[in-house]
């Protein structure tokens, strides 16, 4: 969640819809067409157009381009989750003493 | 421009002279009395003629009265007369030439206009290919393709990694209810976990008879049901533990 925090920074569009819902495939790619034509229209470059100046230009791009390819070193799996889901299940059916009971207890300390 | 409107003033100045030098000579023989002498044919060449057309009557045989006691001096006048005919003859071929200078000079002019206007067209032509090759300047259109290149490999990635983003955002929104659960689960449990370390201690103090005066029959049961409250903090510990590390 953080990398996506960073690419949202630097340009990419949120996935995301009202209530942190994941939007659907197509309607993202959609979104992203539709950003793709308004970034690309650009007047160009102001200043000399040097190396350094294009790199500038276009450099949130090679960014985002290198970073969405390379986003998952592996692919996320729900075994860690599973062991996450088990521990709050155990504790889940651990059951607390009674109120009354455990005030009973500590008036004896 | 200032030169022919200069020479057109010089022009009309010449005009004005001959008209008055003509006007002049023939206020002189009206006054003088009349006798009919041989007419002098008065040739004028074609190029005063032409000249002269637009503001002088048409030149003709000039009839010449001369005073017959007065013979010599007329003589002296129709000489006079001749000198200034020739002056005349000499003033209008100046005319002519300075004519002839206006009307080369109007053609100079209106070919520098045309000029003028070619080269106005020229430098028109050289702004627009200079304001299209500034345009070039700024790589405006290879800065378009590249952006559209890299957002269509952007998109191409997207698609790739689109199913584990979705188990991510699944993971993500499941350890958010985990997340809830461990904190409704620390506001249940309060100051619990400390007051059961020290009632274990407590129990694990007193011997059974005090026990029973204290109204605890089962010792290890009570101890159990204590521990169940340090179980669910250390799960719960753990489950906070395992949540941040995702």
């Amino acid at each position: 969640m953080a990398k996506f925090g960073i690419l949202r920074e630097k340009g990419l569009p949120s996935p995301m819809v009202i209530h942190d819902k994941l939007m659907a495939q197509q309607d993202y790619i959609n979104r992203l067409n539709k950003l793709t034509k308004v970034q690309a229209s650009t007047l160009g470059v102001k200043a000399l157009p040097t190396g350094k100046v294009l790199y500038d230009n276009l450099e949130n791009l090679f960014f985002l381009e290198h970073e969405v390819k390379h986003l998952f070193v592996n692919n996320p799996i729900f075994s860690r989750y599973i062991e996450v889901d088990e521990i709050y299940r155990k504790m889940i059916k651990v059951k607390l003493p009674k109120d009354e009971w455990w005030v009973k207890l500590t008036d004896l300390l | 421009m200032d030169l022919v409107l200069k020479l057109n003033g010089q022009l009309k100045e010449i005009e004005k002279e001959l008209d008055n030098l003509i006007q002049s000579k023939q206020g002189e023989l009206a006054t003088t009395p009349k006798t009919m002498i041989p007419t002098v044919s008065m040739t004028v060449p074609s190029t005063l003629a032409t000249s002269l057309a637009p503001t002088t009557p048409p030149t003709t045989a000039l009839p010449i009265t001369v005073d017959s006691t007065s013979a010599s001096t007329s003589t002296e006048k129709i000489a006079k007369l001749v000198k200034a005919m020739e002056e005349m003859t000499i003033q209008a071929t100046e005319l002519k030439t300075l004519k002839e200078k206006v009307s080369s000079l109007e053609i100079d002019y209106k070919l520098e206009q045309i000029q003028q206007k070619e080269e106005e067209r020229k430098s028109q032509r050289m702004g627009e290919r200079i304001k299209f090759l500034e345009k070039d300047l700024t790589l405006q259109q290879p800065l378009e393709q590249i952006k559209e290149m890299l957002w269509a490999n952007i998109i191409d990635s997207v698609n790739d990694v689109w199913p584990s983003i979705q188990v991510i955002f699944e993971q993500t929104s499941l350890v958010k209810v985990a997340t809830e659960a461990i904190q409704k689960m620390r506001e249940e449990l309060g100051d619990q976990p400390e007051e059961a370390n020290q009632l274990i201690n407590f129990l694990n103090s007193k011997n059974i008879y005090q026990l029973d005066e204290l109204g605890i029959e089962d010792r290890i049961e009570t101890i159990i049901k204590i521990k169940n409250i340090l179980t669910k903090r250390n799960f719960m510990l753990n489950l906070q533990k395992q949540c941040q590390s995702m």
